[in-house]
């Protein structure tokens, strides 16, 4: 809001040295009040800052516009946004002519030029009849006649229209071409004498165009002959740069809607003479003035245009037919059908579809078994359009043709034809031809015709194999309930795979209306007839009914894994439609790790189901993350970074950026890394920000411009995380920030597992491959303070005396961070609980903030002695000689119980935990 | 007299040599010679118009632009050899093209688009189809005078894959016709239906001025669009973000995502009449973002536009008896069975080859890109106001607004007419 400061500041210093108690002091503090609401982000702020804005009447609207700068000097944008938004606001009468005046003083007072343009401008939506006499001289500026002479159109009073007549006389240049303009929008009539000197003058041809361009709105029939010389020098055609017929044929129009005799006779001669093929539009033109000037009587002209040879011209008169004279044409151009020629005849059957006209039925139904294929054709399409129990029965019978154009255009018509088909395809069934058969049968079907049922299973065992092969396709439409008890028995029949796959889809049919758990027992009691061959039909079916059946999934794997390649396939697409969708993922993840030559099988089953979308972020995640590392080729790859897209979390977005430097996966993981952070503005890391800037430098691509756009705005508005600091007194007393919230830079080991998100050190489960996180730094003796988050049943831990590898539990030693009170943990041992020295020393229970919420813990190191105060209790204080005196309590070797000095770290990865405000202070 | 190709094969559509029927019922292997060919001009080549090259059954024969360098890179980027012109007058003229293909900044598609009209040729605009509804409604008359065939550069209605739906148009044509959904049908577009509003297309204020490049003719990219001192942002790529050219985001998608559901609700020949805004103050010049645009239809129908992409947990599709989600799923059981019985939608124009032999308008053509370009610009001008407007689709008038109506024709700069 640089522009707002500088605004402000030139607002207080313009009182100057005015005196405390100036009432324009008052006004200006207002109005910079106002501005510094400026835009308002909704109606009500914007309403209320418009009001009184307007209140501050011609003071606050010069003071506004005093600050005005030309583009080059200043930024205009509070104003703009003030002056418009009080423009559109202004209500009564009284606010809108006090307004204006204020306009038009600060019009004066202003020396800046786009000022001038941009006040009137604004004028234009509010000014009116005492706008114009201030006005006038703007007709002859260069910059300013053009939104002028706008301006004055939008007025329209008496005394603009005198004052553009009056500047054509004395404008020149472009304020004449504006002016000029201007003339013809208003129609101002006295105009034309002047207007027709400039039509004559060859010497300026743009001045030469407007003028004629701006005699069509307003010349009468004087105008009309001048035109019309120009236009037939150009034989009608827009052929020169500057024509003269089109404002010919506007002027023609308007003159001849208004009755002029002289109008009409000239365009029924152009209509008679323009028959060049360039010329044809003004055939058209011409024919439609006519018409509508001569009402009913000109559908005889109609009529006559059916007799051209011009397509063009005859479909144009159709149109105007439709659109001019509605119900009442049909009638007459019904009468002309039998007389038409053919092409003709194919412009009127379309014009009787569109029109859907049911009168027409009768005379069309001859004409679908014409010779010529178009006019058939063209009838056909006719009647699917008009509808009916009339027009259904005749398309019917053109499926005894053998005719390739006749049947698809008959089969295009039946799709799209209103109302039950049906009965009518399947009582003409006898008489069609083979090919006609089939399309019948196969309408039948897709429009599940069920009373089609019989006579469809009578032409499954039909000799002629199209005929049966259409049977069975249209067994999924036709099939009810009732007919299981065929299909099954059918199926297990079928060894060909489109009839399998077609009484598949014919079971599915007639199961539709039964209730899943109805669908799977009926499935599982039919699997027991099913032979060998036909099992995995039933896996398939159970799949697709949505069962989970776990029987079924490992039988599927089993397939998979040592039967044939058909088996295979069959596996895999069956393991596609389940919906189990994570059983079936880290099931295949698993058996493609095991038995890596099924990874090419299985990632595309993986890869299914995890579009599914249902499956919690960061189990997607890990799942994503393990594909990942089976999958060998780039296509692969990117297919899994495109679902990354889906997981908004923020590891699937450090997880894809790895990617961002990799040119075959570069572009679609720079689409993903922006997917996700922009849905998430709390991610605001360095990693995040880094993450985003890299996409900037590398996206490509059609949209990248607008994407770069939209990451550069989102930077932007990122809040940056604030910092942990020290408290005064941990600082006087040396502690040193380990994690302040923006970086890791303190931190080794699992850097992929632990992440920076939101301010905190985020333990994500599903992330990264496993493993502690270390301080970089060893420490002996210390005081470490941190605050930690637990989610339900969290298990992680504090080493502390550790080195970089093993179970610091043992090879260092281990402060439990547990969730106390999941019930999963009720029968621990008392040294397994929060905060205890792991397998040591044990813990005072009770003083954990319920999961979700912040605890805070200081851990105090010194030699053998090790003090935990949580929340403020001391729930450890002891030492680890003393309590080691008999052996270890837990009985277990801890090699690293008593090394002098390790790394601390953040333990195991199974939960997830959340850190923060990291800090330590090494002792003596 | 001049003789044009096309001329020719109008005559011919009588008989004989060169028949009407479409390519597609007399079958064959689709290629076309190069003799039968539609041709073409493109004017805009600066982005947009360079994707367009090719388009089965056309050929490109010139090129227009006001920029020297975007000129000679798009004759250069021609497999043949093309010509180019810097006036788009000399273009549409030429009698070579049949078919005149507008892809510049939307101010200047209703002029451009009427000239074509006025010149007999056939017209391809890319959307919106006019950045004013007054352009529109002057279009939709040129065409209709002159009997060209007008088809606009959106084609979810009829092709592809609609955005989340995982289907095309088609089926979910079939549904809302069934009325398996009810009726009436609120539709929701923003993020959690699977369509962005793209508001990085936003303008800036205070434009610092600069000189203008030599290659551009600032005058004529301009146009019918007011004078303001040159700055690189107003042009080229980032025109969208300046109410004189463009409607932001809302302009760039909102005929994509909003034409099809004015297709499948049926609502080809009406308009909301009501629109409704949540948005902060727009700035004059500047496009800015907006948060929702709510359109109500006479019927009860509604289209909202989620900007803010707070609309969760929310159909694409509601409606009294049921429910469309994006990947067409529905809380209607068994929904694909039921829909079966019902008709397929009518098959649509989608070959603009076609079109231009047939004389048959063309899927997506004046009439109903004007319908849903109107949508696109009452929201324009509902967000420019800064208030909710009442609409009159029949008389294509804001009823009790004159503020609004001002908005609707907008004069042009001078000597450009439309």
């Amino acid at each position: 809001m640089k522009y707002l400061c500088l605004l402000l500041v030139a607002l207080f210093c313009y009182t100057g040295s005015h005196a405390q108690t100036d009432p324009n002091r008052t006004v200006k503090t207002k109005v910079a009040d106002l501005l510094a609401q400026l835009p308002a982000q909704d109606a009500t702020s914007y309403n209320k800052v418009m009001s009184e804005l307007l209140s501050t009447g011609e003071e606050g609207l010069l003071q506004i516009m005093a600050l005005y700068k030309e583009p080059q000097q200043g930024d205009n944008t509070l104003i703009e946004y003030a002056v418009t938004g009080m423009s559109r606001y202004v209500k009564d009468e009284q606010q809108r002519k006090q307004f204006v005046y204020a306009l038009l003083k600060a019009f004066r007072q202003t020396s800046s030029k786009e000022g001038q343009f941009y006040l009137i401008t604004t004028l234009r939506l509010v000014g009116d009849e005492e706008c114009v006499k201030p006005l006038i001289p703007c007709l002859q500026d260069e910059r300013l006649a053009d939104v002028t002479a706008r301006t004055f159109v939008t007025i329209n009073t008496n005394n603009a229209r005198a004052a553009i007549l009056d500047a054509m006389k004395t404008a020149t240049g472009n304020p004449l071409l504006s002016v000029v303009k201007a003339a013809g929008d208003m129609k101002i009539s006295a105009a034309e004498t002047k207007l027709l000197e400039y039509v004559a003058q060859n010497e300026n041809p743009v001045l030469k165009q407007a003028a004629s361009d701006a005699l069509a709105q307003l010349g009468t029939i004087a105008s009309l002959k001048v035109l019309q010389k120009e236009a037939a020098a150009e034989k009608y055609v827009y052929d020169n740069q500057w024509t003269a017929t089109e404002p010919y044929l506007l002027l023609l129009n308007r003159l001849v809607k208004e009755g002029n005799k002289d109008a009409v006779k000239q365009a029924a001669s152009l209509n008679k003479s323009c028959n060049a093929d360039n010329q044809i539009h003004v055939k058209s033109a011409t024919l439609r003035m006519l018409v509508e000037q001569k009402g009913e009587a000109g559908m005889a002209l109609l009529v006559k245009a059916l007799k051209s040879k011009s397509r063009n011209y005859r479909m144009a008169a159709l149109d105007e037919a439709n659109v001019s004279f509605g119900d009442k044409a049909e009638a007459l151009l019904l009468t002309q059908l039998n007389k038409a020629n053919d092409p003709a005849k194919v412009d009127l059957l379309s014009y009787f579809g569109t029109r859907k006209d049911e009168k027409a039925v009768s005379q069309i139904i001859p004409l679908a078994q014409s010779a010529n294929k178009e006019v058939a054709a063209a009838a056909i399409k006719a009647l699917g359009l008009i509808g009916g129990a009339d027009a259904c029965k005749a398309l019917a019978t053109q499926f005894a043709s053998e005719d390739d154009v006749i049947l698809k255009a008959t089969e295009a018509a039946f799709r799209s034809f209103k109302g039950n088909i049906g009965e009518t395809l399947l009582a003409g069934m006898d008489n069609y031809s083979p090919k006609g058969a089939n399309i019948a049968i196969a309408l039948l079907g897709d429009r599940a015709t069920v009373a089609a049922g019989e006579k469809v299973f009578s032409l499954l065992e039909s000799s002629d194999a199209a005929k049966s092969a259409a049977a069975f396709d249209a067994l999924k439409g036709v099939s009810q309930q009732k007919d299981l008890a065929k299909l099954f028995p059918l199926l297990n029949k079928q060894t060909d795979a489109t009839r399998v796959s077609a009484v598949r889809n014919a079971i599915l049919t007639g199961m539709a209306t039964m209730d899943k758990q109805a669908k799977e027992t009926l499935l599982m009691n039919e699997i027991k007839n099913a032979p060998a061959a036909r099992k995995t039909d039933y896996y398939f079916l159970l799949g697709e009914v949505g069962s989970t059946n776990a029987q079924i999934l490992d039988e599927l794997f089993t397939l998979l894994k040592s039967g044939n390649d058909a088996d295979k396939k069959n596996a895999v697409s069956i393991l596609k439609v389940r919906t189990d969708h994570s059983a079936v993922i880290s099931r295949s993840l698993t058996v493609a790790n095991e038995q890596k030559e099924l990874k090419a099988l299985l990632l595309p089953v993986i890869t299914t189901h995890l579009s599914a979308g249902t499956i919690d972020a960061e189990v997607a995640h890990g799942y994503i993350r393990r594909a990942f590392e089976l999958a060998d080729d780039n296509a692969v790859k990117n297919q899994l970074l495109t679902l990354s897209s889906n997981v908004k979390s923020l590891p699937s977005l450090l997880f894809t950026a790895q990617y961002l430097d990799n040119k075959d996966l570069q572009q679609t993981a720079c689409v993903t890394v922006m997917n996700i952070a922009l849905a998430n503005p709390k991610f605001n890391s360095k990693e995040v920000v880094a993450a985003l800037n890299k996409v900037l430098e590398v996206i490509e691509g059609g949209d990248s411009r607008y994407f770069k756009e939209a990451i550069r705005k989102h930077l932007s508005t990122l809040a940056p995380v604030e910092p942990f600091k020290l408290s005064a007194e941990e600082q006087k007393e040396g502690f040193k920030v380990l994690f302040d919230g923006t970086n890791m830079d303190s931190w080794t080991g699992n850097t992929a597992g632990y992440i920076c998100e939101d301010g905190a050190i985020v333990c994500h489960p599903g992330a990264g491959g496993g493993g502690n996180l270390y301080t970089k730094e060893e420490y002996g003796n210390f005081n470490y303070r941190f605050e930690f988050m637990l989610t339900p049943g969290a298990n992680n831990g504090l080493g502390i005396r550790t080195p970089l590898e093993g179970d610091a539990a043992y090879v260092g030693m281990e402060l439990q961070i547990l969730d106390n009170e999941s019930p999963i943990y009720a029968t621990l041992q008392p040294y397994q609980y929060h905060g205890s020295v792991y397998g040591i020393i044990p813990s005072k229970r009770g003083f954990l903030k319920p999961v979700g919420e912040w605890n805070t813990q200081e851990v105090i190191a010194n030699g053998n002695h090790i003090t935990v105060i949580l929340n403020g209790t001391v729930i450890v204080d002891g030492d680890i000689a003393k309590a080691t005196k008999n052996g270890t309590p837990d009985h277990r070797e801890h090699p690293g119980l008593f090394n002098k000095k390790g790394h601390i770290a953040f333990l195991g990865h199974g939960s997830l935990v959340k850190f923060k405000n990291i800090r330590v202070k090494s002792l003596k | 007299m001049k003789t044009t190709r096309r001329g020719f094969m109008k005559a011919a559509g009588a008989i004989g040599l060169f028949s009407i029927v479409p390519r597609n019922v007399l079958g064959g292997n689709g290629i076309i010679p190069p003799s039968d060919q539609l041709t073409k001009g493109i004017i805009g080549v600066g982005g947009m118009g360079r994707g367009h090259y090719d388009y089965a059954g056309t050929r490109l024969v010139a090129v227009c632009d006001v920029d020297a360098k975007h000129l000679s890179d798009g004759v250069a980027a021609a497999k043949d050899k093309i010509k180019g012109f810097t006036d788009f007058r000399e273009l549409i003229a030429l009698p070579e093209v049949d078919i005149v293909h507008i892809a510049t900044p939307p101010h200047w598609h209703g002029l451009m688009a009427v000239e074509a009209a006025k010149s007999g040729k056939d017209i391809w605009c890319e959307k919106p189809m006019t950045r004013t509804i007054g352009e529109g409604k002057r279009v939709m008359e040129a065409v209709k005078q002159y009997g060209n065939m007008f088809r606009l550069n959106t084609w979810f209605r009829f092709a592809d894959t609609f955005y989340g739906m995982g289907t095309t148009v088609e089926p979910i044509k079939k549904l809302v016709d069934s009325g398996l959904l009810g009726w009436p049908l609120t539709v929701t577009i923003g993020k959690h239906t699977g369509f962005d509003w793209k508001f990085y297309w936003v303008g800036n204020t205070g434009l610092p001025v600069m000189p203008v490049p030599a290659e551009l003719n600032y005058d004529m990219w301009l146009g019918p669009a007011p004078f303001k001192p040159y700055s690189a942002h107003r042009v080229h790529q980032t025109f969208r973000g300046y109410w004189d050219y463009d409607a932001g985001g809302l302009g760039d998608m909102g005929q994509h995502y909003i034409d099809p559901v004015q297709y499948f609700l049926g609502k080809d020949n009406t308009s909301p009449v009501k629109v409704e805004i949540d948005a902060p103050q727009q700035h004059p010049d500047a496009v800015g973002t907006w948060r929702k645009i709510t359109y109500t239809y006479e019927d009860g129908c509604k289209i909202i536009l989620d900007g803010a992409g707070t609309i969760t947990d929310v159909p694409y599709i509601a409606g009294p008896k049921g429910n469309l989600y994006p990947g067409f799923r529905s809380d209607i059981p068994d929904l694909q069975r039921k829909l079966a019985a019902f008709p397929d939608p009518i098959k649509q124009n989608t070959d603009f080859v076609e079109s231009v032999r047939t004389r048959e308008k063309f899927a997506l053509n004046e009439i109903n890109g004007f319908r849903s370009a109107t949508i696109v610009n009452m929201g324009a001008i509902a967000l420019q106001l800064h208030r909710d407007l009442q609409f009159d689709p029949v008389t294509l008038r804001f009823i009790g607004d004159e503020d609004a109506n001002k908005l609707i024709d907008q004069p042009m700069r001078g000597p450009w007419t439309i």
